[in-house]
């Protein structure tokens, strides 16, 4: 009933902010009302990937950009339509089956069009390197992603590099033109239909794991442009970038918080881990415990960073959703605790 | 996701938490949106350091100079250096001249990533609302600024743009020009306050035994191959550590806890089941409704306190149509149910002694209380079948009041069934050997534990149907329990080579180390394709220095192992490396020695000979021993 109502509504509402023409939405109200952030950031999936089909979900409260609305299919949405998402552009038959028309070009001129994929293990972990990654958003002027990206070298990257071309390919052995649905991920699709999402939403450099990880904790990578590097560096208790990080920060400002772990804390590239231990690292049993107002432990610190289990320790137990592993743990991520 | 979601929102924290959702990059998968320019999307060089030219603190003064950092290019245990070498391969101009300007043709850091998933679950989210403002993880930092940093009520700037409002504190460029994407939320009225949040399926699949690693060396991130294996090149490596510096956190089943704790709860629950059937008859004067009303009481009561002690450690199942039922919808596994079920028969016998024991009655005595006829199996039928009704219902909407629901409806089924609902087959059985008033003649219990059983099914599956997410909820029944703890240990430094087959490269690497570490340091090798055995040509160069490597064998390593590691070096995975904050990662170029001529393998062989003895000169961390300072000279032969 609530989706009817603000389907119902939402004309209104898009007809009210365009009487406020020219001013993008702000907050309503005073964030500082919001007295605890808690961040839970996964590991490699694209929007497309994950939220592509977000629009095509039985009952969803979201629509794919349209041309008559004055929609520009390659700008995404109008920016005052907050119902318009702007996922992969699909036709979806009665049967559920997905044809789109988002493609990339594959090394014999072929066509692969991104595909529905209810395989949860995806066998080869993509290629996400920095190199590969600006070929993939350009594939044959890497270095001018910046002025032009057509997104064209998926396929042919990681043909290349991770999912070596086997020479006669069907429709959906090219992983990187997966994605999935609500049949595979339907906790996040709820989320995502209950709640608020941003589809403007980039990972900070085109590049792998750490490099991005290093913008969440510190605003910049400093230089860095691999996962392969020591973490933390030889003898040093972490990296100690010059512009400081948000940890640095948060306590310069008497900002509590912690970086709940499982395995490793993504901190551990800037504080001492693992001996001796900074003492906002705390295991996940701990936040579990400190939400369900434990007496005997210190209160929620303002803001939390609950990081999945990384697979650093063995990959039985990894729930970050990084390939392959099942994407599913992630969604139940820290149920097995 | 679901559980620290679905904590957040059933707890107090949740009026005034706002918890931000999203992924560090894109793997690699497709997306069809450009990433867009600077201008546009507020996405300057944070900080002035260019691509390969790492600048830090952690090692000064070196660090403060282009290309001299931690990393980029002072790396002790590296044989290569990744970043500056990725750097390059995008760049060719940067390799002519790494520690002169960036070339400015090159990609730099003023632009985005690959967009990912990003969803905001508070009482403040805007429903069903779509975001269009432009954002990055730096936008998580600026919201944090904003909330945490600036005072209460105070004008701001929501998109890094805004003059006249105060800056927020900040790091770099980028969270001071970052949008804080506040437009996703309503601060005045908290207008998802109430909006439920549904459960997440269990995993269902294992995806390790697929897990494929490129045979060509890529850029992704890949995480440490797979499963590892185990090989001790002599007795010594594995000696008594003699330092244990380092602690570490790894996870631990709990599973003998769990199953101690049904063993003891239902012998508890049989004590007080049995023990105030022999007090309420010695005390009524032969009026059975006195007397069973007391007996029901006593047992509801002792119902509550049993299952809030120990639900908290096993779920309190007591029960094996319970544990049976959970194991069914995916909340134990199979063995787990045979040691819940073990346990609770067991334990229900024990009780049974303890309160004949109490009241001065034979440790056991076969019961002569007949209890039969279609009216009572049917009522152990509905008992059973109200009870997991009861426990299926109440767990997934108010779990901390299964304890009282559960209690109630025994107390109550006590009065509503011909058969005093017993609901237990193994109270059932344990109050077989008690001819007291809460007792059962023998060849009566096998009917009534089938109808128990029955009961129970039957409700699961009915429950199944009405609860389709009835899996998520499986694991916590009755009530949450951990089925992990953290524990901390101290080990052995431990360096873990990993390879693909675990056949030749990290076999040798780990031989060698082993050969020239001290005890108390170890080396384990590992692959994620375990081959058969170690290739031949690898076991003919090693025997021509004196190392046998004939009866070594690729296995796989536990996770019990594997969690040791301090170390880990990675061979011919290239830069599909994993992230790993904590453990140091080094990455050695090497080729696979499989199927090479024997001169090229014996290369092979001495290149990792150097660098064992390398990174136990640069690392020594204790392992070193004297050897490596006399260590013999190796050549091809």
């Amino acid at each position: 009933m609530r989706r009817f109502g603000i389907r119902f509504a939402l004309p209104f509402l898009v007809f009210a902010a365009a009487l406020l023409a020219g001013t993008t939405a702000r907050a309503e109200g005073d964030p500082h009302k919001a007295k605890h952030v808690i961040v839970i950031m996964q590991e490699n999936h694209s929007f497309d990937n994950y939220f592509g089909a977000l629009a095509y979900a039985p009952g969803s409260p979201y629509h794919n950009p349209r041309r008559e609305d004055g929609d520009d299919h390659n700008g995404g949405c109008r920016k005052d339509d907050h119902s318009c998402v702007d996922g992969l552009s699909c036709r979806v038959d009665a049967a559920g089956n997905f044809t789109c028309r988002n493609a990339n070009k594959d090394d014999d001129g072929s066509t692969v069009f991104a595909f529905h994929d209810s395989r949860r293990c995806v066998a080869p972990d993509l290629d996400h390197g920095w190199a590969n990654t600006h070929r993939e958003a350009n594939f044959n002027h890497p270095n001018d992603t910046l002025f032009q990206s057509l997104m064209d070298g998926f396929v042919l990257i990681n043909d290349k590099t991770e999912q070596l071309d086997k020479g006669v390919e069907n429709a959906t052995d090219d992983q990187t033109m997966a994605f999935y649905n609500q049949n595979e991920i339907p906790f996040y699709y709820d989320l995502a239909q209950k709640f608020s999402v941003n589809d403007r939403y980039f990972a900070p450099v085109l590049g792998p794991t750490f490099p991005n990880r290093s913008y969440l904790m510190a605003a910049t990578s400093f230089g860095h442009l691999t996962t392969s590097d020591n973490f933390p560096p030889p003898g040093s208790g972490g990296y100690k970038p010059i512009t400081g990080t948000i940890f640095d920060l948060m306590e310069k400002n008497a900002v509590t918080w912690a970086d709940y772990f499982q395995d490793v804390p993504q901190g551990g590239s800037f504080r001492p881990f693992p001996a001796p231990i900074d003492p906002h690292f705390l295991p996940l049993p701990v936040f579990l415990g400190q939400i369900a107002g434990s007496p005997a432990l210190p209160p929620l610190p303002q803001v939390s960073f609950v990081d999945p289990n990384l697979g650093v320790l063995g990959i039985t137990k990894e729930n970050d959703e990084h390939p392959p592993t099942d994407i599913q743990r992630g969604q139940a991520l820290c149920r097995r605790l | 996701m679901s559980q620290v979601v679905n904590a957040v929102r059933n707890s107090k924290f949740w009026n005034d938490t706002i918890i931000l959702f999203t992924y560090d990059e894109h793997g690699g998968f497709y997306d069809h949106v450009q990433p867009p320019r600077a201008r546009q999307g507020h996405a300057p060089n944070p900080d002035g350091i260019s691509p390969g030219q790492c600048a830090d603190l952690s090692n000064p003064p070196t660090s403060l100079q282009p290309g001299k950092g931690a990393e980029c290019s002072s790396n002790l245990l590296s044989a290569t250096d990744t970043t500056t070498k990725d750097a390059a391969d995008l760049c060719p101009q940067f390799a002519l001249d790494p520690t002169g300007p960036f070339p400015a043709a090159c990609a730099n850091f003023d632009q985005y990533g690959i967009r990912v998933p990003f969803v905001a679950i508070s009482p403040f989210s805007k429903p069903s609302y779509v975001s269009h403002t432009v954002g990055d993880h730096t936008s998580i930092l600026a919201l944090i600024e904003t909330i945490f940093m600036t005072p209460a009520g105070a004008k701001h700037d929501d998109q890094g743009d805004d003059e006249d409002a105060p800056a927020h504190p900040h790091l770099t460029k980028r969270d001071q020009n970052a949008n804080t994407l506040e437009d996703m939320f309503n601060f005045t009225t908290s207008t998802s306050l109430n909006t439920k949040v549904g459960v997440a399926l269990p995993p269902a699949q294992d995806c390790t035994p697929v897990r494929q690693v490129s045979p060509l060396p890529g850029n992704g991130s890949g995480l440490m191959p797979g499963p590892i294996l185990v090989w001790k090149v002599s007795a010594t490596s594995f000696g008594m550590a003699n330092h244990n510096r380092d602690i570490i956190y790894h996870m631990k089943s709990t599973l003998p806890r769990r199953v101690i704790a049904e063993f003891v709860g239902t012998a508890f629950l049989v004590a007080a089941v049995i023990g105030s059937g022999v007090m309420a008859e010695r005390l009524s004067a032969g009026n059975v409704a006195i007397a069973l009303l007391a007996n029901s009481i006593a047992t509801g009561a002792a119902l509550v306190a049993i299952i809030l002690a120990f639900g908290g450690i096993s779920g309190a199942h007591f029960n094996p149509a319970v544990s049976i039922s959970d194991m069914l919808a995916g909340g134990l596994s199979r063995g787990e149910a045979a040691f819940y079920v073990a346990a609770q028969f067991f334990g229900g016998l024990i009780g049974t002694a303890v309160a004949h024991l109490m009241f001065s009655e034979p440790v056991y005595s076969l019961s002569q209380h007949p209890r039969h006829g279609v009216g009572q199996l049917f009522s152990e039928f509905v008992a059973a079948f109200g009870l997991m009704a009861v426990i299926w219902g109440c767990s997934r909407s108010r779990a901390n009041m299964v304890p009282f629901a559960v209690a109630a409806y025994i107390t109550a089924a006590y009065w509503f069934t011909a058969s005093t609902s017993f609901a237990n087959p193994a109270v059932t059985l344990a109050r077989a050997f008690s001819n007291t008033f809460a007792g059962i003649r023998f060849q009566d219990v096998p009917g009534f534990v089938a109808a128990q059983f029955g009961g129970a099914l039957a409700a699961t599956a009915l429950f199944r149907w009405l609860l389709p997410n009835l899996a998520g909820q499986a694991e916590n029944l009755l009530m949450p329990h951990p089925t992990e703890t953290t524990e901390i240990n101290t080990k052995m430094r431990t360096y873990v080579f990993a390879c693909v087959h675990n056949a030749g490269r990290s076999q040798m690497a780990a031989a060698f180390f082993n050969l020239y570490a001290q005890p108390g340091c170890q080396a384990i090798s590992a692959g994620t394709e375990p081959a058969g055995q170690v290739h031949p040509e690898v076991v003919a160069v090693m025997k021509e220095i004196g190392i046998d490597l004939s009866t070594a064998k690729p296995q796989r390593l536990t996770e019990e192992v594997a969690s040791n590691a301090h170390v880990l070096v990675t061979m011919g995975c290239g830069e599909a490396c994993p992230f790993v904050p904590g453990l140091r990662v080094i990455d050695w170029s090497l080729p696979d020695p499989k199927g090479k001529a024997l001169d090229a393998v014996r290369k092979i062989r001495d290149e990792i000979h150097e660098r064992v003895k390398n990174l136990l000169k640069d690392d020594c961390a204790g392992c070193c021993s004297d050897l490596i300072k006399s260590a013999p000279q190796v050549t091809s032969s």
